[in-house]
């Protein structure tokens, strides 16, 4: 195995993903195929409607591709039921949603907490406490912990959002438009946090958005149109982007 | 990519929010900030859910508490009801019950003859047999009323028959010409308001003598006490005439024996055992003339109220918190995971909705010991309570449960 081979964390070869029948049958994606790499930050670019979502649903083993195969890390998904998809996201997949998903009666501290909880299905919510804190004082979340979410602003909620789901310490992190609510400096503290998740914590970090002010902490940009990848660029040091030669993998043979 | 990666330290540093990610040290939190126990994240989502809005939460557990407190009432009159109905036959010591052919309940009877007593006696295993009169009367009060009574024969002298509880004096003030016993919970029923009160039975004068004390009758025809002697008199049975005749077994006695040996030697009477007159006289009262199966409707009513507030109020709050459970399980969260929140809230509800019935149903156990209709609570109703309220809010929550099964993870990225 290649050194490249060994980095990937979720590959998808020739996935297509279709939605109704016939004459009314919507074409999501169309035979994509690309490998999102550990330390890596992907942006996913493209119009409404290019099937950018569904590519971060098919990703994070949120659904099945019609066509193709999915693989996360070295494992086929593609096929199994929604515990064993759930199985392995609780185990390698975090999430970061446009509207946060912060769960409203609990306080910022338990709602970071509880990310464990989903994996200690029986344990003790307060045995995460002070790994929940740690990380929201990572963040500049300190003094927020007992606030509940609908005392935050926007950019500290997505914040607490990045915290619960760094807490899962996933190898995969799938954030949809993160910044869309976001105000300028809060958009960019959250790219921030996401880029050193990639860089520090070799994390692969994928985000759908339009906010082309991401691009500088971004490592790679992905586009898409009409459901097919249209575009695959690695981001440079001096800003420039110049072709992703070695993501794109044909699918096996 | 480098100096992407120093723009982003840049412009946290510039705000004032360090962002080091690969820090490990964690620092102690202050102990207030500690739940007061231990507590899954299932159990505290499932508190916060049903206490963040407190207006669903107060009507939830209104629903479960009056559902707790009508079962419970309800159950408690049944059993009050079964112990009132057979009460005479469980506070008599007897072995056998010797009853006219065909006696459905120790209240209506046919009669015997009281040689019954005699050829009860010829059986070698037989200590004692005595006869017991149980017939319904008329008792005319002071104000002109007219009211039912069951009038209870027995031989004071044997004490077999006698009132539970009843001391020698009052049993001797029976020897008092035309006494009676009365019970005190039906005094102000009666127009009785004191002793050596005469009344009329029957068109027959009587005098009071004595009181009974929680001696309830489910006909609500109190049980008046007196002599045997009196007792067919006041019925107008012939002084040979009596309704059963209770055997008592000499030590070592075989009950199946000694039953046959009656059954064969007495025709036209049935030989029972109390448990047996006991389950007869009980299947009577709150089956044959549907008493039970009305109190059981209630009861089976406050279940089905229960249940549809409980499960109105789960569903609703699951509904409004589908996207959060969606998250959830986009998370990882397994189906079961889910699951145990809300059956948490339910086992939650029906906790807090059983402490607060209960207090309502012994309060109404309590003060029917001062009525003539008995509000039973054994231990076990308690207990039969707790689990019918845990399978009414489990059922509840059934609704909620099939929702969040059909629950889309990828939803949350729509």
């Amino acid at each position: 195995m290649t050194e490249d081979h060994h980095s990937a964390v979720v590959e998808v070869r020739g996935i297509s993903r279709c939605y109704g029948e016939g004459e009314t049958a919507v074409h999501a994606l169309r035979d994509v195929s690309l490998c999102i790499r550990a330390g890596e930050l992907t942006l996913l670019f493209g119009p409404s409607g290019s099937g950018k979502t569904t590519l971060l649903q098919i990703l994070g083993a949120l659904l099945h591709p019609s066509n193709g195969e999915v693989h996360l890390l070295q494992q086929r998904i593609t096929g199994r039921d929604e515990e064993q998809l759930a199985a392995l996201r609780r185990q390698h997949c975090g999430f970061v949603f446009q509207h946060y998903n912060l769960l409203s009666t609990l306080r910022v501290w338990e709602n970071v907490a509880i990310a464990r909880s989903v994996v200690d299905a029986t344990g003790s919510l307060s045995r995460h406490a002070e790994e929940a804190c740690t990380l929201l004082r990572q963040l500049g979340l300190s003094g927020l912990e007992r606030r509940f979410p609908n005392q935050l602003s926007g950019g500290q909620k997505q914040r607490v959002a990045i915290a619960r789901a760094m807490l899962m310490k996933p190898r995969l992190l799938l954030a949809d438009e993160p910044t869309a609510a976001l105000d300028a400096v809060a958009g960019r503290r959250v790219a921030a946090v996401l880029n050193a998740l990639a860089h520090v914590r070799r994390c692969a970090v994928v985000v759908v958005t339009h906010d082309r002010r991401l691009i500088p902490f971004a490592d790679r940009v992905l586009t898409l149109a009409d459901g097919e990848l249209v575009s695959d660029q690695r981001v440079h040091a001096n800003g420039q982007m110049r072709p992703y030669s070695i993501s794109v993998h044909p699918p096996h043979r | 990519m480098g100096e992407a990666a120093n723009a982003a330290q840049a412009t946290l540093a510039a705000s004032n929010h360090a962002v080091v990610v690969n820090a490990a040290v964690a620092t102690p939190l202050p102990a207030m900030w500690m739940p007061r126990w231990p507590i899954s994240g299932t159990l505290l989502l499932a508190w916060r859910n049903l206490t963040h809005e407190r207006t669903r939460f107060a009507a939830t557990l209104i629903g479960v508490v009056f559902s707790v407190a009508l079962m419970g009432i309800q159950l408690g009159l049944l059993i009050g009801f079964a112990r009132t109905a057979s009460g005479l036959v469980g506070s008599t010591p007897a072995d056998l019950w010797v009853l006219p052919y065909g006696t459905a309940n120790v209240d209506i009877s046919g009669q015997l003859l009281q040689r019954r007593e005699i050829e009860a006696l010829s059986l070698p295993d037989v200590a004692s047999a005595d006869s017991l009169l149980v017939q319904f009367a008329f008792w005319k009060t002071p104000d002109g009323r007219t009211e039912s009574v069951s009038i209870v024969g027995f031989d004071p002298a044997t004490r077999v028959g006698a009132p539970p509880g009843v001391d020698d004096d009052t049993l001797r003030a029976l020897q008092i010409d035309d006494g009676i016993l009365v019970e005190r919970l039906f005094m102000q029923k009666l127009g009785v308001e004191r002793l050596g009160q005469i009344v009329e039975i029957n068109g027959q004068r009587a005098r009071v003598v004595g009181f009974t004390d929680g001696i309830r009758s489910f006909t609500q025809s109190p049980y008046v006490f007196t002599t045997h002697a009196r007792a067919t008199r006041f019925v107008n049975y012939h002084p040979t005439q009596t309704t059963y005749v209770l055997v008592r077994l000499r030590s070592g006695a075989d009950v199946d024996v000694v039953r046959s040996q009656l059954q064969a030697r007495l025709p036209r009477t049935d030989v029972v055992t109390p448990g047996e007159f006991a389950s007869r006289t009980q299947y009577y009262w709150l089956v044959i003339t549907g008493a039970g199966f009305a109190l059981l409707l209630a009861a089976g009513l406050g279940l089905m109220v229960g249940t549809v507030i409980v499960g109105q109020t789960l569903y609703s709050s699951t509904i409004d918190r589908l996207t959060e459970y969606a998250t959830l399980r986009a998370m990882g969260a397994s189906a079961a995971w889910l699951r145990r929140i809300v059956l948490s809230q339910a086992v939650l509800s029906a906790s807090l909705g059983y402490s607060v019935g209960i207090v309502l149903v012994w309060a109404a156990a309590q003060l029917s010991s001062f009525s003539t209709v008995l509000v039973s609570l054994p231990i076990w109703n308690a207990l039969l309570l707790a689990a019918l309220t845990l399978g009414m809010c489990a059922m509840g929550a059934w609704m909620s449960i099939r929702r969040l099964a059909r629950i889309e993870p990828s939803s949350v990225f729509q």
